[in-house]
């Protein structure tokens, strides 16, 4: 062995021992490869169930009086493409931390701090409390009657915009991470970190379908049109899996290997399964799903807090921050998917905190920290 | 000037890492930044061997340098590995936003460096990333220019740079350190550029 040689090998074995010893190796920003067919350990783990049937509750408490309109002063800074967006409503919801589209702009649904209730999308009307409360997480399935409502991180439910809760599902042992439900309604699957558990009832009786654990816990969970796989990002790997849905076994993964970020933010399908977009830091990087061939990337100043596709696949909507008029300010951009070209840009006050389309497409709904919701109407 | 214990010896661990430079044919320049808090930028990020030469470098100087991971990772036993390896968890859909979070990770520590890649991204980068700025801006810390240089081989430290809030301004101080280090692949290395305020 040659002087050099020997110096190099002592370099990275003495290397090794130093950042052993001293933990500084960060995450690595390069995950190993992972193998496009897997079957990872699927193992059943007991949680709590709610016996069933659960009788529905009584139905949906209406309000005693409706919630005066607080408008407020949402300020678009710069609209860079105004003849793409225009304003459509603008309302203080309060204390919201999250909000659904009814179909057929029927109104919103919007979780808060105290309460689920579904108002007007013009302003904050209430129309109708949803009898349940604390909710961390809540879905509305896409027939736009059933949803899923987790509450205190843990506990799975069941609901119907018009008979309220109908079924306590489970108590999960872990914090759910992520919550999908299949194009036709009648699957609802639930992520959860720690035990890094799998669970898909069936929503028509509450049944079972599969419940098992992972080698990792998954996020941005999706289900196939044929309810045939259950596709969900590993941020840890920077891997979107494709899962047979019964078992867990992975049949087929893509990998989004070039961010400097430790961490991915997520990765989301669009809702045709033809593209992934891939986000960490201040990329969104677009992937055709069938061939893992890379697209355009979208490049954002900084700090993309969430991504959301039209129901068309067509548009892609993000939320970052930008230098806007010398003030780093809440952003949301909208953008091609096809060629990557940016098509308008919003500046708000407060970062935003949720970004939804409505079912038809039409419209854009933002809701910010400072719980403002406006909407966007958005031209094709 | 906000410094505290930086005349400290060197450590065992920085001559070691000194070592393992010099014996790569690579050197330590520039001095360790005169601050107790300040974002270090670490550029340009071309290679993921930028990772074991900046451990190289921050080791060489004895900073205890923090990144910024996404907080969902951060519980359990994961979280607690993360934790020890100076990850700070950031919720990036937080009412405080991601530049409020980071500046009260500042506030609360007296000592605090957070190491941040600029360009974002391995790939050629049109643009630099803008959140290192606004954070150091908002902390009210200033910014050290970590850099390697694959021509002349080196790592280290360029000088400091302590925000005014005319981002413009200021990296044109930036772009002039930077631009004429090289990456260890210079085909993948982008202009250092910000985008233009609108």
């Amino acid at each position: 062995m040659s002087r050099r040689a020997f110096l190099r090998f002592s370099s990275v074995f003495l290397f090794s021992l130093l950042t052993a010893c001293d933990l500084l190796i960060p995450v690595s920003e390069t995950p190993p490869s992972r193998a496009v067919t897997q079957a990872p350990s699927a193992t059943s783990i007991p949680f709590t169930q709610t016996p069933r049937p659960t009788r529905p509750p009584a139905t949906v408490t209406q309000p005693p009086q409706p919630t005066p309109t607080t408008a407020i002063d949402l300020e678009v800074i710069a609209p860079e493409n105004a003849d793409r967006l225009s304003l459509g409503m603008q309302f203080d919801t309060g204390s919201a931390l999250d909000f659904a589209w009814l179909p057929e702009d029927h109104g919103l649904v919007l979780n808060t701090t105290e309460q689920a209730l579904t108002t007007s999308e013009h302003e904050f009307a209430p129309s109708a409390f949803l009898e349940v409360s604390s909710i961390t997480q809540f879905l509305l399935a896409p027939d736009g009657q059933q949803y899923a409502a987790i509450q205190s991180n843990r506990q799975v439910m069941l609901g119907d915009l018009t008979r309220g809760i109908t079924q306590t599902l489970a108590a999960l042992p872990g914090s759910v991470t992520s919550l999908a439900f299949s194009p036709d309604s009648t699957r609802l699957a639930v992520a959860s970190s720690d035990a890094n558990q799998i669970v898909i009832w069936d929503t028509r009786g509450g049944v079972i379908l599969a419940n098992y654990t992972l080698p990792y816990w998954l996020e941005d969970l999706a289900i196939s049109a044929d309810n045939r796989l259950l596709a969900g990002a590993d941020v840890t790997q920077f891997s979107l899996l494709f899962l047979d849905p019964a078992t867990g076994a992975v049949l087929r993964s893509l990998q989004w290997t070039e961010s400097a970020s430790p961490a991915l933010y997520g990765a989301v399908l669009s809702p045709d399964w033809s593209q992934v977009a891939w986000y960490a830091r201040g990329t969104v990087q677009l992937m055709d799903a069938a061939s893992g061939a890379s697209g355009p990337a979208l490049e954002h100043e900084d700090f993309i807090s969430d991504v959301a596709w039209s129901p068309d696949s067509r548009i892609i909507a993000s939320a970052a921050a930008a230098t806007i008029a010398e003030e780093f300010l809440p952003v949301v951009l909208l953008w091609d998917a096809f060629s990557g070209e940016q098509l308008a840009v919003l500046a708000l006050k407060n970062p935003v905190t949720q970004l939804k389309f409505n079912p038809a497409g039409t419209q854009l709904g933002i809701l910010t920290s400072d719980g403002g919701f406006q909407s966007w109407i958005v031209q094709p | 000037m906000d410094s505290t214990a930086l005349n400290m010896p060197l450590s065992a661990g920085s001559l070691i890492n000194r070592v393992i430079l010099r014996s790569i044919g690579w050197k330590l320049v520039g001095k360790r930044p005169e601050y107790a808090r300040y974002v270090m930028v670490g550029a340009p990020h071309t290679s993921n061997l930028d990772f074991f030469l900046f451990l190289l470098l921050i080791g060489g100087f004895d900073v205890k340098a923090y990144w910024i991971g996404k907080d969902s990772l951060f519980h359990g036993l994961l979280g607690k590995i993360l934790t020890g390896l100076r990850g700070i968890p950031v919720n990036r859909r937080s009412s405080n936003g991601f530049v409020q979070q980071m500046t009260d990770v500042f506030a609360q520590h007296k000592e605090m460096v957070i190491a941040i890649a600029p360009e974002g991204t391995r790939q050629l980068t049109k643009l630099w990333k803008t959140g290192f700025y606004y954070i150091a801006l908002g902390a009210q810390v200033p910014i050290a220019m970590g850099f390697l240089d694959s021509m002349r081989k080196e790592v280290g430290f360029g000088p400091t740079l302590m925000p005014t809030g005319n981002i413009e301004a200021d990296f044109e101080i930036i772009r002039e350190f930077y631009q004429e280090k090289v990456g260890l692949n210079p085909a993948q290395q982008g202009l250092v550029k910000i985008k233009e305020t609108p």
